[in-house]
């Protein structure tokens, strides 16, 4: 265990050393000697690198293998009865695994802060994080289907991006490069380990599927889905300003 | 900053449906409980304590020192600076991330699986160094062309949705199994730590530009730096397999 808690520690290293090389050079060279906001940065880098290898020494020990043997056991009901209602099952867990994972994805939680301090609370953190996460689900579930269907990567993908390339359009502008990150925000320390797992575990399973050519392609999926969803929910809120009761909006609705 | 009390209280609300979601599809659709209760338990307050601190520290040390460092580059700054911070970050997070290095094996793999390429263990792991420093460089030039972007105010959805009209063609043209490795492999060079910095480089950037935005033109980088890869990850796999 404490060689884990070890390894864990120094991926974390890894991940961190390369970043604080940079920005300690850059910072040198153009930020004032500050001692509040160093002391600040240093505090803030300690509860990052403990709270990083504590998350990940939590997900490997719980949530990656609850996540891979419940995927493995809907996988192995497929194979075994073959109905539309165990297919149903193990697309259902993709859609609400992928949901509520994107829900605690720290890069999001903390940028969903740092919006509804840009936007002076106009755009709710748990607003956007709901839509984020939605959004992640589905497309998880169409990857999930994907999988159990055997169906092409570019079947679903084209009209995702197709959806996509609409939504951008009517979306407000003012919203659409938030909507367009927030797919690549959500795809980091929880989710992407979680679909790892359940790609493998599904594709290891079910006969005829390889977990290197049928394993991939649902990060994809979830990330545009993300997307997407942020880009439908902002143009609904938009059009229709009373739906949403309760709505700060910041700009008049030219009533 | 709320207090840390509540702050736990938060990630536990936020940990709540994922517990329900894990725990009902257990117990309703398998119809049993995991062997393992302690171990588990142990490793989910594990993850409690970790997420709330690492949201905390994201949010007291990244976003602010970027932000800052962003703000004090366009204000005294030479624009090459500017760029020199922006490759520097995205090469400098990606080209040690574990989990670059990871698919980066995998996608070698993926590419020589191809019958018509074969290759032993040497040129396997050269090729995966090769995909690594080259993600790196894309990713630090993709970040280069996200802070060009907002100081000429281009829309980002101009430079990020023929990005993903060629992933949508090269998926629904070609089945091969690396095009599903290099479109999931966007995500790989972006982490939980190097994604807030790319933010804050945006966000503290268009603050400070007369004119610029911060909502709407500061996001927006981390969509380039997560397509980059997938584009770089399918350009070589065709110059590889097309090649001589």
């Amino acid at each position: 265990m404490m060689e884990f808690i070890a390894r864990e520690a120094m991926r974390t290293g890894f991940d961190l050393a390369p970043i604080l090389v940079v920005i300690g050079f850059f910072a040198l060279r153009f930020l004032p000697p500050d001692k509040a906001l160093r002391k600040r940065a240093l505090t803030g880098a300690a509860y990052i690198a403990i709270g990083l290898t504590l998350f990940r020494v939590g997900l490997e020990t719980a949530l990656l293998p609850l996540a891979g043997s419940i995927a493995r056991d809907l996988a192995a009901d497929i194979v075994e009865s073959g109905g539309a209602a165990q297919a149903m099952a193990l697309i259902g867990f993709a859609v609400a695994m992928g949901a509520t994972a994107a829900l605690i994805e720290p890069t999001m939680a903390a940028t969903a802060d740092r919006v509804r301090d840009l936007t002076g609370g106009s755009v709710r953190p748990m607003v956007l994080r709901l839509a984020v996460a939605t959004g992640f689900g589905l497309g998880l579930g169409f990857g999930g289907m994907r999988l159990v269907y055997g169906l092409p990567l570019g079947a679903v993908v084209a009209p995702l991006v197709g959806v996509m390339t609409v939504l951008a359009l009517v979306a407000p502008k003012r919203l659409t490069p938030l909507a367009l990150d927030s797919g690549a925000i959500a795809t980091s320390v929880v989710t992407v380990p979680i679909i790892a797992v359940f790609g493998v575990a599904v594709a290891e399973t079910l006969p005829g599927r390889s977990p290197l050519a049928d394993g991939f392609g649902m990060i994809v999926l979830a990330m545009i889905g993300s997307s997407v969803s942020v880009l439908l929910i902002a143009t609904l809120v938009d059009r229709f300003p009373a739906r949403r009761p309760g709505s700060r909006k910041d700009e008049g609705d030219g009533e | 900053m709320r207090p840390i009390a509540s702050a736990f209280a938060a990630t536990l609300r936020d940990m709540l449906p994922i517990i329900v979601t894990i725990g009902l599809f257990q117990a309703l659709v398998l119809g049993r409980w995991p062997e393992d209760a302690l171990m588990l338990a142990g490793g989910s307050v594990a993850a409690l304590i970790g997420l709330t601190l690492l949201v905390r520290g994201l949010e007291s040390s990244l976003f602010p020192v970027g932000e800052a460092l962003a703000d004090a580059m366009a204000r005294r700054g030479h624009p090459l600076w500017l760029m020199g911070f922006a490759f520097a970050l995205g090469f400098g997070g990606a080209v040690a991330e574990p989990a670059l290095a990871a698919v980066a094996s995998q996608a070698a793999r993926a590419m020589v699986a191809d019958p018509a390429f074969p290759a032993d263990d040497a040129q396997l792991s050269a090729l995966a160094l090769k995909i690594r420093l080259g993600v790196s460089a894309s990713l630090g030039l993709a970040l280069v062309l996200g802070v060009w972007r907002i100081l000429k105010g281009w829309p980002v959805a101009a430079l990020a949705l023929p990005g993903y009209w060629v992933l949508a063609i090269v998926a629904t043209a070609s089945d091969a199994p690396f095009v599903a490795v290099a479109l999931d492999a966007g995500t790989a060079a972006t982490s939980a730590i190097n994604i807030p910095l790319m933010l804050a480089l945006g966000i503290g950037l268009s603050s400070v530009l007369r004119g610029r935005n911060a909502l709407a033109d500061g996001f927006g980088i981390v969509a380039l730096a997560s397509l980059a890869p997938m584009l770089l990850f399918l350009a070589t796999a065709f110059m590889l397999v097309d090649g001589p």
